[in-house]
C-alpha cells in the first residue's frame, strides 16, 4: 500500500492561513489502512481545526485517486474555502485537477510503497523501478531495500545483519544471502548482475500505462 | 602512455606500500603538496579519496593531477554514490587521458553519513559493475552501451574489500566476483585481528584469488585506545580484539604503542602467503607514514626508471 | 466519562458524565469532538490497565490519550485529556462525591 504520515499540525495551520470554512477529506483506501488519513483521522483533524477556530467538517470517500469518487464532492467542496486532503499525493493532485479553483492542501506527507511488517510498523518494499527482478534475489528487492541499490552487494557496511545507513533496518544483502542459501541457490550470487535499466523507472520520466481495449 | 608504477612494483614481486591522502575541504593545493613531500620515497603510490564519508572535499580527479605533478603515483578513488555511468565513464576518459594510471572502484559511503545528508545520491551502478565497465573500456574499447572508445587506455584497476564484514561466509566469494569483474589489485579494510585475516586469506588462496589479483592488507595507525574503541563501535567491517584495546589502554604512551601495533601488524601480514603489499591509511596522520615504513623494514622503496612529469 | 469545564481538577465543576462500556470504546475523534465544544478537559475513568474487563481497552485508551495530548500540544491548544484508573470500590466513592455536589449552571469561559 501507499504509506503516508500526517504533516505536522503547525505546517497545516500555516497552509490554512486565513481560511474560514474548511473541509477535511479522508481517503478510504491505503491511508485508512496505515491509519494516517482515513475517516477516523479526518474526523480527528476536523475537530482539532474546529478547536483552532476554523469552521470545519469532514468527509471520507472510497479513494481520492478515482474521478468517480471525487466527482460527487462538487457541492461540498464549493461550500468551503479550503480542502485539506488526507489522501496520498495522488489523491491531492486528482482533487486539484478537478477542483482547480479551490485551495487543495495536502494533510499528509506521502512516503513509500510498503507493508505493515507487524502491527503499527510499516516498511518500504518497492520503489517502482518498472522491471521487477526480485526473483533473482530470493524475493528481496535490493533496489529498494539496499540503501545503495547494489545489485552485487553487500557493501562493507553490513554489520550483524543490519545496514550501517539505517541500523534498525535489515541489510538487504544479508536477507538475500540467507534466503538463497536456504534455497540452495548461492550460485546465483556469483554471476555479475549488469547495470539496471533505469529508463523504466521514475528516472526515465513520468510513466503511464494504457489499456486501449477498455477505452469507451 | 606509461604503465602504472604500482603495477610494475607488484608485478616485479616487490612488497608494495601504498598510503592514503584526503584532499582539503578547500582550494589550497599546498595541503596536498605538503602531504606528498611527507610521503615521497616512502610509498609506491598514494590513494586519493573521493569525497570520503560523503564529506565534500576537493575532487579526487583534481587532487590526483596535483599528486602526479609532484612526482608521486596517484590511485584515483571513484565512488558510485555521486555520479552516474555517464559521468563516471567521462571522468575515466579524462583520468586515463591525463596519465592517471590507477583507479580504485568503490560504491562509497551513503550520503546520510556525511555532511550533506539532504542530498540525493546516484548509485546508478555499483562498484562491481563499474569495474566491469572500466575493464571493457580498456580491453574491448567499448563504452557501457557498446559504442567504440577511441584512444589508448592503460589503467590498473582496483577495488576494496572488507574481510570482516557480514555476511562473513560470502566475503571471499564476493572478492572472486570483483576480480572476475576486473579488479587487479585489492586494498582491504583495516586489519587489527591478524588471525581472522589469516583465515580469510586461507579462503582466498583456496579460491586461487591471490594469483589473479594483488592483495594489499590495510592498516591504520591509531593514536589512542579511545580511537580504537570508537572504530570498534562505529565502523562496520573493522574487527578489533579486546586484548588490543586493553594493550593500548595500559600503555604508558598510547601514541607510540599505536605505532608499534601498526608496525607489528604490517610485519605479520607481510608473512602471509598471498599478501602482496600493505595499504597504510594514516587518516589525518600522514606524517607518521615514513616512520612506520622505515621501522617495518620496508625501505628502500623501488625507484622509478622513467620520468613522471606531466 | 466525566467532562470538566474548569482548568483545575480540584474545582470539580462537572457538566455531565457519560458512561461507556469500556474505555477502549472511546475514539480519539469522540474526545476531540467534546474538546471542540465547551470543555477544556476530559477525564477518562476506567479499569486499571492490567485488569481491564475487555483485556486491552484501558491500554488503548491510555495510548489514545497520549496521542491526543500530543496533537493538542502540536496545535498549540491548551486543552487536555487525563486518565484515571480506578477499581470498583473507588468508583462508588467517586459516585458518592459526585452526588454531594449540587448541580451548577454551565460556566462560560
Amino acid at each position: 500500500m501507499i504509506i503516508g504520515e500526517r504533516k505536522p499540525i503547525p505546517e497545516i495551520l500555516t497552509m490554512l492561513g486565513a481560511s474560514k470554512k474548511v473541509l477535511v477529506l479522508g481517503c478510504g483506501t491505503c491511508v485508512t489502512v496505515c491509519l494516517s488519513g482515513g475517516d477516523q483521522e479526518a474526523q480527528e483533524m476536523a475537530a482539532l481545526l474546529r478547536i483552532k477556530g476554523y469552521d470545519t467538517k469532514s468527509l471520507t470517500v472510497e479513494r481520492q485517486c478515482e474521478l468517480e469518487f471525487i466527482n460527487p464532492l462538487r457541492e461540498s467542496i464549493q461550500s468551503v474555502d479550503t480542502v485539506v486532503s488526507l489522501a496520498c499525493g495522488i489523491g491531492v493532485q486528482a482533487l486539484s485537477d478537478l477542483y482547480f479553483e479551490k485551495n487543495i492542501f495536502p494533510g499528509l506527507n506521502t512516503t513509500f510503497m510498503g507493508m505493515p511488517v507487524k502491527q503499527g510498523y510499516w516498511e518500504e518494499r518497492c520503489l517502482g523501478c518498472g522491471n521487477c527482478i526480485v526473483h533473482l534475489f530470493g524475493g528481496t528487492c535490493p533496489i529498494t531495500r539496499c540503501a545503495k541499490s547494489l545489485l552485487n552487494g553487500p557493501c562493507g557496511g553490513s554489520k550483524e545483519g543490519k545496514c550501517e545507513v539505517k541500523p534498525d533496518r535489515d541489510c538487504a544483502w544479508q536477507l538475500i544471502y540467507d534466503r538463497l542459501k536456504k534455497l540452495n541457490h548461492l550460485d546465483w550470487l556469483l554471476s555479475i548482475q549488469p547495470p539496471i535499466d533505469w529508463s523504466t523507472s521514475r528516472y526515465g520520466g513520468q510513466r503511464k500505462m494504457t489499456r486501449e481495449d477498455i477505452w469507451l | 602512455m606509461a604503465m602504472s608504477w604500482l603495477k610494475q612494483v607488484l608485478h616485479s614481486g616487490h612488497f608494495a606500500v601504498t598510503a592514503e591522502v584526503g584532499p582539503p575541504k578547500g582550494t589550497d593545493t599546498q595541503v596536498i603538496k605538503k602531504k606528498c613531500d611527507m610521503l615521497r620515497g616512502y610509498v609506491d603510490a598514494v590513494n586519493i579519496t573521493d569525497n570520503q564519508t560523503a564529506i565534500v572535499r576537493m575532487s579526487s580527479f583534481a587532487s590526483c593531477l596535483i599528486v602526479r605533478n609532484q612526482g608521486i603515483e596517484p590511485v584515483m578513488q571513484m565512488v558510485t554514490r555521486d555520479r552516474n555511468r555517464i559521468a563516471l565513464q567521462s571522468d575515466f576518459l579524462g583520468a586515463c587521458g591525463l596519465g592517471i594510471s590507477n583507479i580504485l572502484c568503490l560504491s562509497g559511503d551513503h550520503q546520510s553519513l556525511g555532511n550533506h545528508p539532504q542530498s540525493k545520491n546516484v548509485y546508478d551502478i555499483d562498484s562491481i559493475q563499474l569495474l566491469q565497465i572500466f575493464k571493457n573500456m580498456r580491453d574491448q574499447k567499448i563504452f557501457q552501451n557498446g559504442e567504440e572508445v577511441k584512444g589508448e587506455i592503460n589503467v590498473f584497476l582496483g577495488a576494496g574489500e572488507s574481510p570482516y564484514a557480514d555476511p562473513l561466509e560470502f566475503r571471499a566469494l564476493r572478492l572472486a566476483k570483483k576480480i572476475a569483474a576486473g579488479a587487479e589489485f585489492i586494498q582491504t579494510q583495516a586489519i587489527f585481528d591478524v588471525d581472522i585475516f589469516n583465515r580469510w586469506m586461507e579462503e582466498v588462496r583456496h579460491l586461487g584469488l591471490h594469483k589473479k589479483s594483488y592483495i594489499l592488507a590495510g592498516v591504520i595507525p591509531v593514536k589512542s585506545a579511545k580511537a580504537l574503541q570508537y572504530m570498534k563501535n562505529e565502523v562496520p567491517g573493522v574487527v578489533i580484539p579486546d586484548k588490543l584495546i586493553r594493550r593500548m589502554e595500559t600503555a604508558t604512551d598510547q601514541k607510540s604503542e599505536g605505532i608499534e601495533v601498526c608496525i607489528e601488524t604490517i610485519q605479520k601480514v607481510a608473512k602471509i602467503e598471498g599478501v602482496s603489499g600493505v595499504h597504510i591509511m594514516a587518516i589525518a596522520w600522514e606524517s607518521i607514514v615514513p616512520e612506520i615504513v622505515q621501522r617495518s623494514g620496508l625501505l628502500p622503496r623501488p625507484v622509478k626508471g622513467e620520468s613522471t612529469s606531466s | 466519562m466525566l467532562k470538566l469545564t474548569t482548568e483545575s481538577l480540584t474545582s470539580h465543576e462537572f457538566i455531565s458524565i457519560t458512561k461507556v462500556p469500556c474505555l477502549g470504546w472511546v475514539k480519539a475523534s469522540d474526545i476531540l469532538e467534546i474538546l471542540a465544544g465547551e470543555c477544556d478537559r476530559v477525564l477518562l475513568v476506567g479499569c486499571p490497565i492490567d485488569s481491564c474487563f475487555h483485556r486491552d481497552g484501558s491500554r488503548f485508551a491510555q495510548h489514545r490519550m497520549d496521542r491526543i495530548n500530543h496533537l493538542l500540544e502540536e496545535a498549540g491548544i491548551t486543552k487536555q485529556v487525563d486518565i484515571s484508573f480506578v477499581t470498583t470500590d473507588k468508583i462508588s466513592e467517586l459516585k458518592r462525591t459526585l452526588d454531594l455536589i449540587p448541580a451548577t449552571p454551565v460556566q462560560e469561559e
